[in-house]
């Protein structure tokens, strides 16, 4: 090994080592300034997974409603009103005739004549 | 301590003269921890950027620093862990083949200004990419920059032993390599 030579240095760009401590202390900057927001989005989505989490203990899961039992449950939270309901129709008139119909069969299989001569 | 490195501690422990400290830590040491890593990494572009985060990893940290060692043994353990852990990252990635990064850095050291030197300097870069890390950093360490197996001992965290043992392989291989080509 005595016979060899040293390595000589690798050769780098023109102006190299000019530049270096400035790239440095910039890039050294960057990363400071990217470290608190780092922390804070880990942050932000650990208290969202911890959140989720508490809220899906409590939460019966759903089941899938038929289309009926879903404009039910929105009536009857007052989400939807009625007019809201036949405002949906193509036809809000034909709506409220069919329904009218419904209603008065109904009543009439309900009570009979002498019932309905009751009082 | 020599005096250069006590005068950057002084300017880097006080908050005033904090980023000054830094800068002359880079201007004084930059091309010391450069031409480490670079022999190690042989790529310029990732010798530089192994460079950058070698001395930001020594800002971060030099609260740690106790000052029991210099300054530059200090850097050189960060800067040759640094180059380690790339080339450990490099195997892995190419884990199928895992030539590719060792041919990547041979065939740079045939690019035209790579390599300030003759053929020989070639032949003999050559034969060290052939050796496994460790052992190149090894040789380097005591070869190029004559350092004492105790300051290598304190940079590799290996015991002497090994060092000579491992050293001692290393030159042997080489010899070899050059003798048959």
């Amino acid at each position: 090994m005595n016979q060899l030579p040293k390595f000589k240095d690798f050769d780098t760009p023109r102006g190299y080592f000019d530049r270096l401590p400035d790239q440095i202390l910039e890039k050294k900057k960057r990363q400071r300034s990217y470290s608190w927001k780092k922390y804070a989005a880990a942050a932000v989505i650990l208290i969202g997974l911890g959140v989720s989490w508490q809220l899906d203990r409590f939460t019966v899961v759903d089941q899938p409603l038929s289309a009926e039992e879903e404009a039910n449950l929105y009536i009857e939270s007052q989400l939807w009103t009625s007019e809201d309901i036949l405002s949906l129709s193509d036809d809000p008139n034909a709506l409220l005739d069919q329904i009218i119909f419904e209603e008065l069969t109904v009543t009439g299989e309900l009570w009979t004549d002498e019932e309905l001569n009751w009082f | 301590m020599n005096e250069t490195d006590q005068k950057l501690l002084e300017q880097i422990r006080s908050p005033f003269t904090r980023e000054i400290g830094f800068r002359h830590l880079i201007e004084t040491y930059q091309r010391k921890v450069y031409h480490t890593i670079r022999r190690m990494v042989i790529i310029h572009e990732d010798a530089d950027d192994l460079t950058q985060n070698t001395f930001i990893k020594a800002f971060r940290n030099f609260d740690k620093y106790e000052g029991n060692s210099s300054i530059f043994t200090w850097l050189y353990r960060i800067a040759t862990n640094e180059a380690l852990t790339f080339l450990e990252k490099k195997k892995k990635r190419y884990f199928f083949s895992i030539d590719d990064h060792q041919d990547k850095m041979e065939s740079y050291l045939d690019q035209p200004g790579s390599l300030n030197g003759d053929q020989i300097q070639n032949r003999l870069q050559k034969a060290l990419l052939k050796l496994p890390d460790k052992q190149r950093l090894v040789f380097h360490l005591k070869y190029q920059d004559e350092l004492t197996y105790e300051q290598m001992s304190e940079i590799t965290g290996t015991s002497v032993g090994a060092l000579k043992a491992s050293y001692h392989h290393a030159v042997k291989k080489i010899q070899q390599s050059v003798l048959s080509e």
